[in-house]
């Protein structure tokens, strides 16, 4: 009977538990590819470049600057050559990907990276992260071309998100390495209330690569003038 | 990445100018800032191998630091 008893408790608290961790706040730094290499002790503030918050609840996520940093045009321009152009939307119930961009809502499935998943293991801020490698494909003016991402991604946290819209793993990235900038967890702030997430109503909502289109008209307008 | 873009910065600072004594008095405020902007997105863009969206956003920061002077 006290088995039981026991038993049913301890399932009780489990559930408060995971459900508590269904909410709350990731905090990310970024610093440059070459200080990560050569700086394994993540405790150097002056190596924190920039800092992100990727808010979650159970059916949606957000990640973004960390309010109050003003911006001068050299970290625009920082914050542009790291592949960050959010805020991002993580919709994890249609599984959907959104980013603000001028007045559109861009669109993409979190299942959009071919990711690489690999066996390679590292102790990250706790966690065992699992190595995941992909090239993204883009175009520039000339060309078509790849770059390559790293993800470490760790399974012991079931939130399908990253860094700069990055998912699609089986876990939480933890890590993500990506045009020679590091963006790593800092720390994670759970809340047992859901904090405040929507993805904009006001926007219209396209492709990543009808965007793109209406980006490369703009450009060769541009160019004509 | 900072010091990486401080030196992209000080190229482009040298750049622009540069900049202020050939384009810079040819129209309006609007009109050397839309030049400004155009000629170094394009630039970086190529310099740093970036996408088509990333030198568009590119051209919107420095269209919008040269326009706010």
């Amino acid at each position: 009977m006290l088995k039981k008893h026991l038993t049913l408790i301890t399932a009780l608290i489990l559930t408060l538990v995971c459900f508590g961790q269904q909410n709350g706040k990731a905090y990310y730094y970024t610093k440059s590819a070459e200080h990560a290499k050569t700086n394994s002790n993540t405790d150097d503030s002056s190596l924190r470049d920039m800092e992100f918050v990727l808010t979650f609840t159970k059916d949606l996520a957000k990640y973004e600057l960390k309010d109050g940093i003003s911006l001068k045009t050299e970290d625009k321009l920082a914050l542009i050559f790291s592949g960050y152009a959010g805020p991002y939307f993580f919709d994890f119930e249609n599984t959907d990907v959104y980013r603000i961009e001028e007045d559109y809502l861009i669109q993409k499935k979190a299942n959009s990276i071919k990711w690489t998943l690999t066996k390679e293991k590292l102790k990250l801020n706790g966690f065992t992260c699992f190595k995941a490698t992909a090239e993204l494909e883009f175009r520039n003016r000339s060309r078509v071309f790849t770059k390559p991402v790293v993800a470490w991604y760790t399974p012991e946290l079931s939130i399908n998100a990253g860094p700069n819209g990055f998912c699609g793993l089986p876990g939480l990235i933890i890590q993500l390495e990506y045009r020679n900038v590091v963006t790593r967890l800092s720390k994670i702030k759970y809340s047992e209330s859901p904090p405040k997430v929507s993805i904009p109503k006001n926007k219209d909502v396209i492709t990543e690569e009808a965007f793109n289109l209406i980006i490369r008209e703009i450009i060769s307008k541009r160019d004509k003038n | 990445m900072k010091k990486k873009v401080f030196s992209l910065m000080a190229v482009v600072l040298f750049m622009s100018s540069s900049l202020n004594v050939s384009a810079f008095s040819l129209g309006s405020h609007e009109a050397d800032c839309r030049a400004y902007a155009k000629k170094y997105s394009k630039r970086i863009a190529h310099m740093q191998v970036l996408s088509e969206a990333d030198e568009q956003r590119v051209y919107n920061v420095l269209y919008s630091n040269c326009i706010n002077q």
